[in-house]
């Protein structure tokens, strides 16, 4: 049976953003300020977003559904790049073909061949598939890139000595790309070895509260976990694939002046 | 004849597109080297030695000027396959994780045979024990001749060398200044090479160039 706490009951739950303030001041942490603005954020993004969600599971158009992820897509990406430490210019549109092929390589394998669902828009599934999905797509995209730059940094000398070597520029760099997917990938790795032993997911969480048997919530979990694992490698993979390029010059020199 | 490789009125500053602050290397300069030449290139450090090498190998891009490679512009060719032609040992050898073997097989794309690699390593005097060994393990000296190597399995019409005996002792200097004249007698091999100190390299020198007040 699903509680559906109601706004007076919600807003109980500030005992426990007074209690973290209580703790701020006492402790000194200084943190008073930018928890308060996180906290309004929260309630207030959420909510914006929880009445846009309600709003498109009504629509029964395929092209508001699949504008409205291209646009989620669209906005991940762009925030997946603002979190890299060093901006290098050109890597939106790789960014963005990465979480986009990631995205909707996974949502349609699960949609149409394990899920089956009809029909094949039906926004109640694609929207908060494809939020969970493009979101670990972005985190996989924004790790990639920040670990292709770091690569191709620290490996300047051998990737201009595979150059020297007459190889090209895919060659010169792929252990930096391959480090860069590896790296994306660890933090789902790690996920799936420890799910269901030292954390319940959110999404399990969700679906026990609503009252879906636990082995239901269960397999629903193993098929996130998968989409996670596969969004993040396609779209990581995608991006440095694209993104090496703007590493080099058009006459394939490495661009040393981005790497100072 | 056409020079196998001909720079006219090249110009060079870093950062290359840079606005302020710009450090100029080349302004208006020419060279040819003609095929067979065994050109010394001398002068001071940080005179621009390196960076001239770099841009024979089309590893930096002149400002101004033109280059050509037989007689055909640089930006006429894939720029792997004039890196192939015209093939840059760095002054710092870098070795890559694995053996001998492996790092010497870095640029090919068909396995080479063991007798190939080892007769190149006689060449330069180096053991053969060292076929299997972990290429860093080397010695600095031992790792500049087995990158010679690794550049002259591309069979390169330029071999461009940067101060390849820095690492080496007087003795090993000397044996690989002696392997590389023969080498280039053999091979029919055109060859630039970057050294502070050119009057070691008389033996196989046909011509000398000194940067020293050209540069800016």
């Amino acid at each position: 049976m699903i509680i559906d706490p109601g706004f007076d009951d919600l807003a109980m739950t500030m005992i426990l953003f007074a209690m973290v303030i209580l703790l701020s001041i006492r402790e000194g942490l200084n943190i008073e300020r930018s928890l308060a603005i996180a906290t309004l954020r929260t309630v207030v993004q959420l909510f914006f977003i929880g009445y846009v969600i309600k709003g498109l599971f009504a629509v029964d158009a395929w092209y508001i559904i699949v504008g409205a992820l291209l646009l989620m897509m669209t906005y991940a990406a762009k925030a997946g790049l603002g979190r890299m430490k060093k901006q290098v210019p050109g890597l939106f549109l790789p960014m963005w073909v990465g979480v986009v092929t990631g995205s909707i390589f996974t949502i349609a394998v699960v949609t149409g061949v394990t899920l089956k669902i009809d029909p094949w828009y039906r926004p109640d599934v694609l929207i908060p598939l494809g939020g969970m999905i493009l979101g670990n797509a972005m985190n996989g995209g924004s790790i990639a890139a920040d670990r292709l730059y770091s690569e191709i940094r620290g490996s300047k000398d051998q990737i201009e000595t595979y150059l020297m070597l007459g190889r090209d520029y895919r060659h010169a760099a792929k252990e930096a790309r391959r480090e860069a997917v590896r790296a994306a990938l660890i933090p789902t790795i790690n996920a799936m070895m420890t799910v269901g032993l030292v954390h319940l997911p959110g999404m399990m969480v969700g679906q026990l509260l609503g009252g879906v048997d636990p082995v239901v919530a269960a397999k629903y979990q193993i098929i996130i976990m998968l989409m996670v694992a596969s969004s993040v490698t396609v779209a990581s993979s995608v991006f440095t694939a694209m993104a090496l390029k703007s590493y080099f010059t058009k006459n394939q020199m490495l661009n040393l002046k981005l790497l100072d | 004849m056409t020079p196998i490789i001909e720079f006219k009125d090249v110009s060079f500053s870093y950062p290359p597109d840079g606005m302020n602050g710009e450090k100029v290397i080349f302004r208006d300069f020419s060279l040819k080297v003609s095929r067979g030449d065994r050109l010394i290139i001398r002068g001071k450090s940080g005179c621009g030695k390196t960076t001239l090498l770099r841009l024979m190998a089309w590893l930096e891009e002149p400002c101004a000027g033109a280059a050509n490679c037989g007689g055909r512009p640089y930006s006429t060719y894939y720029p792997p396959d004039l890196r192939r032609q015209v093939s840059l040992v760095s002054q710092t050898p870098v070795m890559m994780d694995g053996s001998v073997r492996s790092n010497m097989a870095l640029g090919l794309d068909e396995p080479v045979s063991g007798e190939i690699l080892l007769s190149w390593m006689d060449r330069f005097d180096l053991d053969r024990s060292l076929l299997e060994r972990q290429a860093g393990s080397l010695s600095v000296g031992q790792q500049q001749r087995v990158a010679v190597i690794r550049n002259l399995l591309l069979k390169p019409k330029v071999l461009l060398l940067d101060e390849p005996t820095s690492g080496l002792d007087q003795e090993s200097g000397e044996v690989f200044v002696t392997a590389m004249g023969r080498i280039c007698e053999e091979e029919g091999l055109t060859l630039v090479w970057n050294s502070h100190n050119a009057s070691s390299l008389e033996s196989i020198a046909s011509s000398t160039f000194s940067l020293d007040g050209i540069v800016l």
